[in-house]
């Protein structure tokens, strides 16, 4: 009799213990999961203000009276370097948002200009930013699906109590501002 | 019946975007759901696409759809790309051509291993000058078959290999077109005459190439959002 109790505490403790490093692996794949894919839209991010550069350049050459909409550019570009620097979600959010804004009113003004919508340089650096303003978009959608998985886990029990125990906590969504949803893409 | 699925169907695809897309049966690389490609140029063009896939490991797949079902195209022909898993394993160098005529839309999608090769502004440029001129006369086959195999030839040649076509020249008259056309028959003859992996495609489908047999995407599916899309 005493012999089968201590198999059933140990069969629980094994079945509980498994439990417990199955849940604490898969919860630490899942956040370096979300990070490798926040690493991913910070890489997008910059790959566009790399971009940005060339792209008023060229705007310049037609468009020579707009100095206002290129230093907002240049303003809110420098911003979101330092934020990606930060590592801080809500920054990032922030200033991606203004920079987007900043470049919509770019776009919106090259419309007035015919010479320079045929200028193929043009074409090709608007190709290049509207692929990465895809691109962005994509890394976004692919790092909220993946902090949606990990948030939902944390917040269902008994994953909770290993995710306290281990220190995984719910992660940031990117989220996009109001003035984004309305903002222009990039078209032709 | 009929109805209720449709209404189900309906109500998943504002839930979950993407249940309801077409089904896609692919012949080979090419996916014809508009039927835009006649079944001979259809064999011909998984001809060429076999051919660099097996120089390159590189996965080029065609698809023309009936509708886009009212979304943006960038995220159907992800949504393609990575379903399909194109391109090779490790490398990734996937690709899609993706058309649908009736929405007059149209988008090359590039995966990361591509993205080097190919950058958008490149795959903006093929569809501006091999494809949207034709699309634009409603010539939707010209318009796929000129845009790829000029994707096909850049991208061999951004893997430093030769494909058995000279690259297609953009249009500029309406004589190039015919021109163009029989240059493309007289370059498949004389792949066919040198009794390739696929025999003779245009008189009477070849041994295993029938119905696309043997054509195996890689399992890739590295997509990031590369690529250029364009409305005409």
């Amino acid at each position: 009799m005493k012999n089968t109790l201590i198999l059933i505490i140990l069969a629980a403790i094994f079945v509980i213990g498994s439990f417990f490093v199955g849940t604490f692996n898969k919860l630490q794949v899942m956040d370096e999961n979300v990070s490798a894919n926040w690493a991913q839209v910070e890489n997008q991010l910059k790959r566009r203000n790399d971009l940005i550069p060339n792209f008023v350049n060229t705007v310049k050459g037609y468009a020579t009276h707009e100095k206002e909409v290129f230093t907002n550019i240049a303003d809110a570009r420098a911003k979101l370097s330092g934020s990606i620097n930060s590592k801080d979600v809500k920054a990032v959010q922030q200033n991606a948002g203004e920079l987007n804004s900043a470049l919509s009113r770019l776009l919106a003004i090259a419309e007035n200009y015919p010479q320079l919508k045929a200028d193929k340089s043009f074409i090709a650096l608007q190709d290049e930013l509207a692929g990465t303003e895809n691109r962005i978009a994509v890394a976004r959608r692919d790092y909220n699906e993946s902090v949606k998985s990990i948030n939902a886990l944390i917040r269902t029990f008994p994953t909770a109590l290993v995710a306290a125990i281990s220190g995984v906590k719910q992660r940031e969504y990117f989220e996009i501002t109001e003035t984004e949803k309305q903002a222009p893409k990039v078209e032709f | 019946m009929k109805k209720f699925l449709i209404l189900i169907c309906l109500f998943f695809s504002i839930v979950l975007q993407g249940v309801c897309l077409e089904t896609l049966n692919f012949n080979g690389f090419i996916a014809d759901n508009a039927n835009i490609i006649s079944s001979s140029n259809e064999a011909a063009l998984n001809q060429i696409l076999l051919e660099l896939q097996s120089k390159t490991k590189a996965d080029v797949a065609v698809v023309t759809l009936n509708s886009l079902d009212g979304r943006p195209i960038e995220d159907v022909s992800l949504e393609i790309a990575r379903r399909y898993k194109l391109g090779d394993k490790q490398l990734n160098n996937g690709a899609l051509i993706l058309v649908a005529p009736y929405d007059r839309k149209a988008r090359i999608e590039t995966g990361y291993g591509l993205e080097g090769i190919m950058n958008d502004s490149k795959a903006g440029r093929i569809l501006d000058d091999y494809m949207i001129p034709y699309f634009k006369k409603e010539d939707y086959e010209t318009g796929i078959i000129q845009g790829t195999l000029a994707f096909a030839y850049e991208t061999a040649e951004g893997y430093g290999v030769r494909l058995s076509f000279e690259k297609p020249s953009a249009p500029e008259s309406d004589d190039t077109d015919i021109l163009f056309i029989i240059m493309f028959i007289i370059i498949l003859m004389i792949i066919n005459s040198r009794g390739g992996p696929g025999g003779l495609i245009f008189f009477g489908m070849p041994r295993g190439f029938g119905g696309g047999g043997g054509i195996k995407f890689g399992g890739g599916g590295g997509f990031g959002g590369g690529g250029a899309s364009r409305g005409w």
